[in-house]
């Protein structure tokens, strides 16, 4: 036992017995206040439940606060002191205090009443994870205030005075102003609610200056609830709708009428974040308003050098707009907005020049959503109009998406050498991109292209080479005809798959040629012998094929003759048959829609 | 009459168009943020000291950490020292000073305590432990410093010198304008501001009530000062405080808080003017019905509406007489000028969206009367409607300014300021809110009627 120990009068010790049982009361508060945090944390979801974690905690604080009325605790970086007891420490992870104490909080207090909703309130406020950027645009102690706790209260510290001025020195001013406003109240008599009172010498000095006052009874009111309530509805309204929109407004004002050339990077800044709103909100519309007023201010009848830094700022606006990850908002505008605005899209997207051409392949690669692949389709083709080459590289790419979309990007175009372009898909592992390119064949005018279908008429895959003669058959059906008269006259014709055997046949018939009818006919002429007649009623079923496709009246009149022919398998005339009856009824269409049609 | 300097408006077309830039509901709550800028330079002043000061710090943690193991001229010093030698001399080229002062887990930088992330709490004891070890408790100076003055600052905490230091460093290495402070009197400092507050002390309200409301005053002052030199950062933290205290008294302290808005000051009118703007609004927002936040977002709007009279000429504030052309566009730019400062004080955010709002609202007409073809006035209301802060800042404001003294005419008593309001100026402001707001302020007019009139001519 020391001597100090010794010396402590009874009183003394009782009191230090007191002030420890105290302490270890506090303690007992923050085990369980944190006990009941950790259940929060664990069970985050469960938000009925927090108040009942943190009742233990709330049922020994208010044992406490009705002993002692007030739980006052020193706030340190790592804990809380009771009256130079640690309650609480915590140095190794982001503790309870540190975020109040680097604001400034020095004290926390706890006092008689606490309600446990308002412990709640307290411990997912200190609990709560913000940014800080957040926290700079409000800080924990804001937040607290905000609050409006009736039974928790706080001791802050603000530092060391104003701008240059110490601590002192501020309290020397502060004073200063405080005597003038006791000198001053002072001069407007006792009752400092006097000022609002009419005074003889008002009526004399003012009234006189007024011709009529009008609206008869000058009287206040007290606000009413409705007046309350819609006092709220407005806010609301404002905050949700018009907030933004007038903000937006009131920074062009200031540009059109009020910017100078050293609030540039200022301006510039505050627009560019509109922008990233706007963007955020997915409101692409938005942010191309922007740009067109910028154009709108720039034409008005303003002094050369806010023209000139309107100009500017719009163009170093249109940079930013283009800038990657700008692009990739409007991107993820265009993969996900269920009511994709198209022509907002396209107007934004006209800010981007050659530079960002890679860029947006990139974002195109990556879409999936058809509308919006058709529309950054159309942008890179106007962007990209001297950088085919951009497209055409990608033709080797692996999804056929976007062969598929560079193929139409190329298509747009229309660059001299599309068709050597495109025939590289030919060439490609994908069978739908080589499908594909086939496509993009068929449709193109010119006579070039025909020698990269007759290549594809050789590719390995069937689906290709039915692809190929069908193209062939559509786009050059003269230089088609001998072909695949040849074709099908050929030793390995029957050893092909029925479906390619098909195909050739149906698209001998629509070149519609008289080679073809020819070739047809002959088939029919053939008399099999003995050990080849399977072969030859093969042919001919062919050669039924190839006439229904043929649509004419020609194909007809062989079809039926075919039916009457006794030389004929019964199977050949009865195939025969219905394939008549079936082109007899697609002419009749024919000519129907040809009439309708005049 | 009032003058027209008293009334004031912005123009007549407060008539945006609607379909841009038109939220649904709560479209653009999600306000992209460039504020949390980790660049320096593009942050506003808090911001600012905060990442110079940490930049600072955290250079100076390593510098003095390795000066006991290499001498501070070595090499591997050269990049770190130019580092700190800028970040220093950024502080001191946009705050004029550079005050650093650090004790145990704080470090305060021009008066702004820096706020450390917790992981980097070690550190900073780190140094402050060998600051005190030299008895350091900072430094100060308004001068740049040059790498080689960090160099001999740095010696201090070398291996090879075992001493404290002094005011100016240590012989030989004499620091050339960086002053040194005591770790002792820092502490003290430091210790003081954390003082036990006595918690059975009765503040009386009234008493702090007019030491906020003269702090408030002070701010202000202050702050216009720094306007008008073209620095445009407000510390909102402190602005916000003192809103915050005043939102609290004017619950329990109305009628004296009231009162106070009487104080007026011929000579310092723009400070005065603002901060009674501030009260009268809070006090009216509470009649509304808004609750603390609403009271403290309103008192900030309020407070800082008028910042864009800072740099109009005195002599055009002052002129009696009408004003010219081109004095009187000086005058209609102010509420856009107060925007402009407001934004650029610290970006945009919510906040400062309500505050630039309200400001530029402040000075837009409720209506504009126009004579229709049948001689019948007709009123005509801004298309997207204003906001409720913007409609109390407004009455207030052209309260407190009618009832002031101004070097162009004499103060208007408050009966006839509200007669003006409800009168001749009656279209600027919303007639429902006017007509609170003069019961807010006790007002009774029907008092100097006759029995059974209905209105009163005058003169």
């Amino acid at each position: 036992m020391t001597s100090d120990a010794l010396s402590a009068s009874p009183s003394e010790d009782e009191d230090l017995a007191v002030e420890q049982r105290a302490a270890e009361q506090a303690a007992e508060v923050f085990f369980l206040l944190l006990k009941g945090i950790k259940n929060i944390n664990i069970y985050r979801h469960a938000e009925t439940r927090f108040a009942e974690y943190l009742e233990p905690a709330h049922a020994a604080l208010t044992t406490f606060l009705e002993d002692n009325e007030i739980l006052p605790l020193k706030l340190g970086p790592y804990s809380l002191e009771y009256k130079k007891h640690v309650i609480y420490q915590e140095e190794d992870k982001e503790n309870l205090t540190y975020r109040f104490y680097r604001d400034g909080m020095r004290y926390l207090m706890f006092r008689r009443g606490l309600p446990p909703e308002e412990l709640l309130r307290f411990v997912l406020l200190a609990t709560e994870h913000r940014t800080d950027a957040a926290l700079f645009q409000e800080d924990m102690i804001t937040r607290l205030w905000k609050e409006e706790f009736d039974c928790i209260e706080y001791v802050v510290v603000e530092g060391f005075g104003f701008g240059d001025l110490s601590d002192e020195e501020v309290e020397v001013e502060v004073e200063k102003i405080v005597a003038y406003l006791r000198k001053q109240l002072q001069a407007n008599g006792d009752d400092i609610t006097r000022f609002a009172r009419l005074s003889a010498e008002d009526l004399e000095l003012e009234l006189s200056d007024i011709d009529q006052m009008r609206g008869g009874i000058i009287s206040g009111r007290t606000a009413t609830d409705g007046d309350r309530s819609q006092v709220q509805e407005e806010l609301y309204h404002e905050a949700k709708k018009r907030l933004f929109a007038k903000m937006v407004l009131i920074l062009f004002q200031i540009l059109e009428l009020e910017c100078e050339g050293t609030d540039y990077d200022n301006m510039l800044e505050a627009f560019t974040q509109v922008l990233d709103t706007l963007l955020v909100s997915e409101d692409v519309k938005g942010a191309v308003a922007l740009l067109h007023r910028f154009d709108k201010i720039a034409e008005r009848p303003l002094p050369a050098e806010r023209v000139k830094l309107v100009e500017k700022m719009a163009t170093v606006f249109r940079r930013r707009m283009a800038e990657p990850h700008r692009l990739d908002s409007v991107g993820q505008y265009l993969m996900l907005n269920r009511s994709l605005d198209e022509s907002a899209v396209r107007a934004y997207l006209s800010v981007c020049g050659e530079e960002e051409l890679l860029h947006l392949v990139e974002m195109l690669e990556g879409m999936e959503r058809p509308d919006g692949r058709a529309v950054m389709i159309d942008v890179l083709a106007d962007i990209g109009r001297k950088h085919v080459d951009v497209f055409a590289r990608r033709l080797d790419h692996n999804s056929s998406n976007v062969v598929k979309d560079m193929l139409a990007v190329i298509h747009k175009i229309d660059p001299d050498n599309k068709i050597q372009l495109v025939s590289r898909c030919l060439d490609h592992p994908n069978i739908m991109i080589r499908l594909e390119g086939l496509k993009t064949l068929a449709k193109s005018k010119e006579d070039i292209a025909l020698r990269y279908i007759e290549k594809a008429m050789r590719d390995e895959d069937i689906q290709m080479r039915v692809g190929a003669y069908r193209a062939l058959a559509m786009r050059a059906p003269k230089r088609a005809a001998p072909l695949f008269v040849k074709a099908m006259q050929a030793d390995d014709y029957l050893s092909r798959d029925n479906r390619e055997r098909i195909a050739i046949a149906t698209a001998l018939g629509e070149t519609r040629t008289e080679v073809a009818l020819a070739c047809f006919q002959e088939i029919f002429d053939q008399k099999g012998g003995l050990f080849s007649r399977g072969k030859t009623n093969d042919l001919k079923s062919m050669a039924i094929v190839g006439l229904a496709a043929m649509k004419s009246v020609a194909a007809f009149k062989a079809l039926a003759a075919q039916v009457q022919n006794r030389q004929n398998t019964k199977d050949i005339m009865q195939a025969a048959h219905k394939a008549a009856l079936r082109l007899k009824a697609d002419i009749k269409t024919q000519r129907a829609e040809a009439k309708k049609h005049g | 009459m009032a003058d027209n300097r008293d009334s004031m408006r912005l123009n007549d077309e407060w008539t945006p168009d609607q379909s841009a830039f038109q939220a649904d509901d709560g479209k653009y709550d999600r306000l992209a943020s460039s504020v949390g800028s980790d660049d320096p330079m593009q942050g506003k002043r808090d911001q600012k000291v905060q990442a110079l000061g940490k930049q600072i710090a955290s250079t100076l943690y390593m510098l003095v950490r390795n000066v006991k193991i290499h001498a501070p001229d070595n090499a591997i010093f050269l990049k770190p020292i130019d580092t700190l030698r800028e970040a220093m001399n950024r502080v001191i080229a946009t705050e004029k000073q550079l005050n650093l002062h650090a004790s145990e887990t704080i470090i305060y930088l021009n008066n702004t305590q820096l706020k450390f992330d917790f992981g980097a709490l070690e550190s900073v004891k780190y140094l402050t432990a060998e600051f005190e070890r030299r008895d350091i408790g900072g430094f100060s100076t308004n001068r740049p410093v040059t790498s080689q003055e960090i160099r001999d600052f740095l010696y201090i905490f070398s291996a090879d010198n075992a001493g404290a230091a002094k005011e100016d460093g240590v012989e030989g290495r004499e620091l050339p304008s960086l002053r040194l402070a005591r770790y002792a009197q820092v502490k003290e400092l430091l210790d003081k501001l954390q003082a036990e507050p006595d918690l059975d002390r009765q503040i009386d309200r009234k008493k702090y009530l007019m030491t906020v409301y003269s702090r408030a005053v002070f701010f202000m002052r202050v702050y216009f000062d720094k306007l008008a030199t073209g620095d445009y950062s407000i510390p909102f933290a402190k602005a916000g405080r003192l809103v915050q205290d005043l939102v609290d008294l004017s619950h329990d302290q109305r009628t004296h808080f009231l009162g106070v808005t009487t104080t007026r000051s011929d000579t310092d009118y723009l400070p005065y003017h603002s901060v009674n703007t501030m009260l009268l609004s809070v006090v009216f927002g509470a009649e509304l019905g808004l609750d603390k936040r609403q009271l403290h977002e309103l008192g900030m709007a309020a407070l800082f509406s008028q910042i864009g009279l800072v740099g109009i000429p005195e002599q055009i504030l002052a002129r009696k007489g009408s004003l010219t052309d081109e004095e009187r566009k000086e005058i209609d730019l102010f509420p856009l000028r107060s925007a402009k400062k407001i934004l650029f004080s610290r970006g945009l955010d919510k906040s400062t969206m309500a505050r630039i709002v309200a400001a530029y609202e402040s000075k837009v007409d409720y209506a504009i009367p126009r004579r229709t073809g049948d001689g019948e006035i007709e009123l005509v209301m801004p298309k997207m409607g204003l906001g409720i802060y913007g409609k109390v800042i407004a009455i207030c404001e052209t309260y407190d300014a009618l009832t002031s003294r101004r070097p162009f005419r004499e103060a208007y008593g408050p009966e006839i300021a509200l007669a003006l309001m409800s009168s001749e100026i009656k279209y600027k402001f919303d007639p429902v809110l006017l007509r609170v707001f003069m019961k807010v302020m006790a007002i009774q007019p029907i008092k100097i009627m006759g029995e059974g009139e209905r209105s009163l001519r005058i003169g």
